[in-house]
């Protein structure tokens, strides 16, 4: 599999084209269907797009992902196709409007082959939840690829694009690029406008890029990045050139291990990939400093009460009124609202949304959810103090590789703490990235690192680093054996 | 903190869902066990803590108050469940709302 950044080179040298290399991704698709990767393709919208590309091509004329074919998470809106969201509730939805990185990612040539499967309304951790089935991880078919953005992992991973986009609102970028051997990111909250992207807890969620490098993240974040008028919470502040700062040297850095990131909970292969991770920056010249974080277990709980919180006043819009699913029981407004809901959402949105009610309640609102928010300020403190002293904050990204399908459906809760290193940087608002970091019976373990606000730059550079002292982001899963 | 059967209900009135069907008990066990692991966050001293709203310092920006996009109701009719003779169209259930 090649990285994006040679097969942008290649269009650019003119030792493929755009049509060849859209052919070629359109039948690795075909042949690994059954990873249920995608909702949706549509191969003769991509192959024209692709003509048009090569045309610009030839004359010189491309924009820097002219030809370069990938996948956006069916969160996003797109003009041409429905964005369902994994959702029965919005199966035959189909946006008036695109999402801004939609349109940015277009004008900048990239040629979007289909929209990548999802759990519902992004909830949930292995991919199980989502209206058009489960998802496969490439390394291991009984093994879920990790949530909710499972379908742009495991479509990055399987050489299916080299890149896509994904959401990320307590890991849901991270953990699954960590399940399926690849690189991704969640960059700064506001950094990136959300412009398009359904809603699930407005202060938690960003969208960001999978790739199969950091190097390749630098190239499509560039694309992705930069204020957006339409998106209220964007950030108005020059995005700087990633692709720079990836050679820049990492010799006085410092980076923090937490002691908890290491401990009991985490799977012993785990921590062995990442003691030998740490082993690698301390070759480069880093200096580890350990340091604690005294509110780590509180992190998931305090996400679940923000994030259903949120949930169930976002998804109130839907009512089968206006768009969206209409259930045919219409005797009163109520039951008409009440069966669209009930019949439109899947169990696990449902018990989000109750959850997410009671916690707002009357009689509840100040134990729970006044509560998560007052935790949540002390979290985003004792980053705040940890960035006085270190430059990044290391460990894994999960406490254990993929699991089998199934196996966490019927622990909830179980199934939760799949996030718990992960939530804290949605809760502060922070960038973090997962790289692999080693394999453990062909199953990848993977590495984040955390930044201090607007610093994907220097998350991006200590990546790039060991990915130049390592090669486990070059492996790939032996797809052939397992079609 | 527990939940029961009878406060299920009134939740699922409150998010109009419809959870009265045979895996009530089920849902009960589950959102209770949500509920218990979220209990912790009570052991917490938060007494002179202000809650974070929003994770960044971020002032609303605001727009110019100019028409920005085009008349789209064309492309919304074509989303709605049913929209014909420039009207969209929902059941009769307005004056039946009591049911």
């Amino acid at each position: 599999m090649k990285s994006l950044k040679t097969l942008i080179s290649a269009l650019k040298q003119k030792e493929i084209s755009s049509v060849e290399l859209v052919e070629e991704q359109l039948a690795q698709l075909k042949q690994h269907h059954h990873l249920n990767a995608f909702i949706v393709s549509d191969a003769e919208y991509a192959l024209k797009q692709a003509h048009e590309a090569d045309k610009l091509l030839q004359k010189n004329k491309g924009n820097v992902l002219t030809g370069i074919p990938m996948a956006h998470k069916d969160i996003f809106c797109t003009p041409h196709f429905k964005t369902t969201c994994g959702s029965k509730m919005l199966a035959d939805f189909q946006s008036p409007y695109q999402a801004t990185i939609v349109e940015k990612l277009h004008t900048a040539g990239a040629i979007t082959l289909g929209k990548t499967n999802m759990d519902e309304f992004a909830m949930g951790s292995a991919n199980e939840h989502s209206y058009f089935g489960p998802v496969k991880n490439p390394w291991d078919l009984t093994r879920v690829p990790g949530g909710s953005s499972g379908g742009s992992a495991a479509a990055v991973a399987a050489g299916l694009v080299p890149f896509a986009t994904g959401s990320d609102t307590g890991g849901s970028i991270r953990q699954p690029a960590a399940f399926c051997g690849i690189s991704g990111m969640k960059p700064t909250y506001g950094l990136v406008s959300r412009y398009g992207m359904v809603a699930f807890a407005s202060s938690l969620d960003q969208a960001g890029p999978f790739a199969r490098s950091a190097e390749d993240l630098a190239i499509v974040l560039q694309v992705m990045a930069g204020f957006d008028p339409r998106d209220s919470t964007s950030f108005n502040r020059p995005v700087p050139n990633y692709a720079t700062s990836l050679n820049k040297p990492i010799k006085p850095l410092r980076i923090g291990l937490p002691r908890a990131f290491l401990s009991g909970q985490v799977d012993a292969h785990v921590q062995d990939a990442i003691q030998e991770a740490i082993a690698v920056f301390v070759k480069a010249g880093a200096k580890i400093i350990e340091i604690d974080f005294p509110y780590q277990p509180y992190w998931v709980p305090c996400y679940y009460v923000i994030a259903c919180a949120e949930a169930s006043s976002n998804l109130s819009r839907y009512d089968g009124l206006r768009y969206g699913y209409r259930s045919k029981q219409q005797h009163s407004i109520r039951e008409l609202i009440t069966a669209s809901r009930s019949e439109g959402f899947g169990d696990e949105v449902k018990r989000r949304i109750l959850t997410g009610t009671y916690v707002l309640s009357a009689g509840y609102f100040d134990a729970y959810y006044l509560q998560a928010l007052k935790i949540r300020h002390l979290i985003k403190n004792e980053f705040q103090s940890a960035f006085k002293q270190v430059d990044v904050i290391l460990g894994p990204t999960t406490p254990t590789s993929a699991f089998k399908l199934g196996e966490k459906i019927t622990d909830r809760v179980q199934g939760y703490l799949a996030d718990v290193f992960t939530v804290a940087a949605n809760l502060a608002g922070l960038p973090a990235l997962s790289i692999p970091a080693g394999f453990n019976q062909n199953l990848p373990v993977g590495m984040q690192l955390i930044g201090n606000y607007f610093a994907e730059d220097t998350l991006l550079n200590c990546a790039h680093h060991f990915q130049q002292m390592t090669d486990w982001h070059q492996r790939t899963p032996n797809l052939e054996k397992k079609s | 903190m527990t939940i029961t059967e009878k406060e299920l209900q009134t939740l699922s009135h409150l998010a109009y869902l419809d959870c009265d069907n045979d895996n009530t008990h089920a849902l009960v066990n589950e959102i209770n066990a949500i509920i218990d692991f979220v209990e912790q966050l009570k052991t917490v001293d938060t007494k002179h803590v202000a809650p974070l709203f929003h994770p960044i310092d971020l002032h609303q920006h605001l727009r110019a108050d100019a028409v920005t996009e085009d008349d789209c109701a064309n492309q919304l009719a074509e989303i709605a469940p049913l929209f014909e003779e420039g009207l969209y169209w929902v059941p009769k259930v307005i004056d039946e709302g009591n049911k």
